[in-house]
């Protein structure tokens, strides 16, 4: 899992950069994006509560990986969306499901022994996608890259891209 | 009415979500290429000779004679395995992935170890940054979205 930072960043500057070229998606959008980018994160959960843990509480077998996958993005994006007023549910589902799927696929990229990443297309198949073996998350140098990228983003976003905006309906 | 097809929506997805998780657990084993530690703790003899993917963490590191001892958490506590062709750089309290083969007397051959973790500190570092990137999702969203208290949902601040 890279961390939580670094995929709510790279969410951030695709959508940013996307939203240069269409009204569809604004900061308020990007910021669900960004939610979304959460979620596979969710199985962070298991540091509070240890899966085997839960397994005897409810006397089934529990696995949080299933949460960091397309299926777990399909139906917490889902829990997220009922929370929101109706006329925003289909865009805000649409936003959450992307923001996750890109989590899950920068995921795909991290180095497995033996370079195959995890199952993180389940429920639609087992199998596991090869990988690149691009980096492993305790490597800062990848959230420094994505940070710095983000900031640039920001500054052009905030600068350039307002002033173009300002021209355009002026 | 809008509540309750709101509260039913919350409900489907929670139960598949469960559903998930639970299936998960069920069959994921079933479709691993290589035996979990708890398979390979159950009955080691019937997996020597296998190829094997764990996560462990690191106790002690030789150069050496490159090897290095590892605890491999299963279902029931750890397995504590020796890795041969360990070259990796990494302190005790590391996290490392070894692919290798099973060999008589916990042992692991490697083909190939992961540095996870370096040391034991890398691990508060994952979790520090991950917290500021919660943070940063929490004030960003809220900077954009309100909680609407008459219709307890998310409204935008601006209409669009």
């Amino acid at each position: 899992m890279a961390d939580l930072l670094t995929h709510v960043l790279i969410v951030y500057v695709l959508l940013t950069v996307v939203s240069w070229w269409t009204d569809r998606v604004d900061p308020r959008w990007t910021a669900v994006g960004m939610a979304g980018a959460a979620i596979p994160d969710l199985v962070k959960a298991r540091l509070l509560a240890p899966g085997y843990v839960v397994e005897r509480i409810l006397g089934l077998p529990f696995d949080y990986s299933a949460i960091s996958t397309l299926g777990g993005v399909a139906f917490v994006a889902g829990v997220i969306t009922a929370a929101f007023g109706r006329r925003y549910w289909k865009r805000a589902y649409i936003f959450l499901v992307c923001g996750g799927f890109c989590s899950l696929v920068g995921d795909g990229l991290r180095t497995f022994a033996d370079s195959h990443s995890t199952s993180w297309l389940y429920p639609l198949t087992w199998w596991r996608p090869p990988t690149p073996n691009l980096y492993v998350t305790a490597d800062y140098r990848v959230t420094v890259l994505v940070v710095v990228v983000a900031a640039v983003v920001a500054v052009v976003d905030a600068s350039v891209i307002d002033r173009l905006r300002s021209e355009t309906t002026d | 009415m809008d509540l309750w097809l709101r509260a039913v929506i919350v409900l489907v997805c929670l139960c598949g979500t469960m559903g998930l998780v639970v299936n998960y657990d069920t069959n994921a084993t079933a479709h691993d290429r290589s035996p979990s530690p708890s398979e390979v703790e159950a009955d080691y003899g019937a997996h020597v000779g296998q190829e094997v993917l764990f996560w462990g963490q690191v106790q002690s590191v030789s150069t050496d004679t490159a090897r290095a001892e590892i605890d491999v958490v299963t279902a029931n506590g750890t397995l504590e395995l020796t890795v041969t062709g360990f070259r990796a750089t990494v302190q005790p309290g590391g996290n490392v992935q070894v692919y290798g083969t099973l060999q008589p007397a916990q042992t692991i051959a490697a083909d190939d170890v992961v540095v996870v973790n370096p040391a034991g500190s890398s691990r508060l570092y994952k979790y520090g940054v991950s917290l500021v990137g919660a943070l940063l999702v929490l004030v960003q969203f809220f900077r954009h979205w309100r909680i609407d208290r008459d219709r307890l949902a998310f409204e935008g601040r601006t209409d669009g």
